[in-house]
């Protein structure tokens, strides 16, 4: 063998490493971070999303049932939202393609307009906003003012009337994390403090959402098969 | 879920199937049919080869650690990286075989033996590897673990067994390199 063939390998051998060393520091390890309860907690129970029943986009009852048992995520929005919704929908199909595949993952978008947002208004704004329907894995919720206005505390974010907010309506631009057992989960930022919440219109924090999903759907598997070892 | 599978495992079963015998077909390819890859030379690349071999091993290890502690994400680029080496790998055997005259073993007794049962089992066991490890990443990638962990218990020892005496029938042959 040539000399400088030998160290050329020699040498590729020991930069290959030190690159992937070094996207570790910079920044790319933002993934398997073990993922913390979100809320208030008592001693055996974490809080958890109470039931509901909603109208989705076709006009169909959709409830708290059909979410359990799935990881989802879920958001405020509204039809003729004139700033950030758009932004937050587009996001919000960028997870459903990502996570495609997976079996058990959901995705549920409130409207913070319901008088405006029937289910046919909704059905069409999917349709605008590219939503994969033949996944069927998203819902469009719709219902009395209350009834919505009452789950945004449960999922800690805002979603209310005022006139002086663009378009009439005021609501938070997060997306929420629920695991199979209806309770909020989130990661720890860099500070160690628990996020709860994602930022529906960073292209940065739906990435770590990403993750997280993955990370969750991972964990709630292996759980149960651990238990299911056990007996 | 059946709607992806009808797409997907079609795609790997032609893969399997097709590889292996363009593979086999380019090495019983009569000699004169053979490339010259405009002079370059190539007599370092079982050298390389058994580096690329033993890459793949150290990453399979090293995934398989990552996944018992969770690291689902790095477990994912491990394995893939194990994958691209291992295809890399064939890629540049066929060529190194396409372009130099076969090197004979010309070892003698036991060692002989022991020679040709590792080159032996591991040309056999290296054609189920690329079905296996399709299976696996597939069944990864789409959040199935039930089905992920049933095919690599077969992926998994099989494919290591094919790295690491990859870089054995390297060390076998050293002496007979010129």
């Amino acid at each position: 063998m040539q000399l400088k063939t030998k160290w050329f390998l020699i040498l590729s051998i020991l930069v290959f490493p030190s690159a992937v060393y070094l996207i570790f520091l910079q920044g790319e390890a933002n993934f398997d971070k073990p993922l913390e309860y979100v809320g208030p907690k008592t001693d055996t129970t974490f809080h958890s999303i109470p039931e509901f029943t909603f109208l989705n986009q076709y006009g169909d009852t959709i409830s708290s049932a059909d979410y359990n048992g799935n990881v989802y995520v879920a958001n405020f929005v509204f039809t003729t939202c004139p700033t950030i919704c758009p932004v937050m929908t587009y996001q919000m199909s960028r997870i459903q393609q990502k996570m495609k595949n997976y079996p058990h993952f959901k995705l549920l978008s409130h409207t913070v307009n319901p008088e405006y947002d029937s289910p046919q208004v909704l059905l069409e704004y999917a349709n605008e906003m590219q939503v994969d329907t033949s996944l069927n894995n998203w819902n469009f919720a719709t219902g009395t003012k209350e009834s919505i206005y009452a789950m945004a505390p449960a999922y800690f974010v805002n979603a209310f009337e005022d006139q002086e907010a663009p378009g009439g309506f005021l609501h938070s631009e997060y997306f929420v994390l629920i695991d199979k057992d209806g309770h909020v989960r989130s990661r720890k930022d860099d500070k160690g403090n628990v996020m709860g919440v994602y930022d529906g219109t960073s292209e940065y924090e739906v990435g770590l959402l990403i993750d997280d999903i993955k990370f969750l759907m991972y964990d709630h598997w292996y759980s149960a098969k651990k238990r299911s070892n056990e007996k | 879920m059946k709607n992806k599978d009808s797409i997907y495992i079609p795609i790997i079963v032609v893969l399997s199937i097709v590889i292996p015998i363009a593979v086999a077909g380019l090495m019983f390819m009569p000699e004169e049919w053979h490339l010259e890859f405009g002079g370059a030379d190539l007599r370092s690349l079982p050298f390389l080869h058994a580096i690329l071999n033993g890459c793949t091993a150290l990453l399979l290890f090293t995934g398989f650690i990552l996944i018992k502690n969770k690291k689902i994400a790095w477990h994912r680029i491990c394995m893939i990286a194990a994958f691209l080496l291992s295809a890399l790998f064939l890629i540049s055997y066929v060529i190194s075989k396409l372009s130099n005259p076969p090197v004979p073993y010309e070892g003698e007794g036991l060692i002989r033996t022991t020679y040709f049962f590792i080159l032996i089992s591991h040309i056999i066991l290296s054609v189920p590897v690329l079905p296996l490890a399709l299976l696996a990443i597939y069944r990864g990638i789409t959040g199935e673990f039930d089905k992920h962990t049933r095919i690599v218990k077969w992926t998994f020892p099989i494919w290591m067994y094919v790295a690491i005496t990859g870089v054995l029938v390297y060390v076998f042959m050293i002496p007979y390199y010129a």
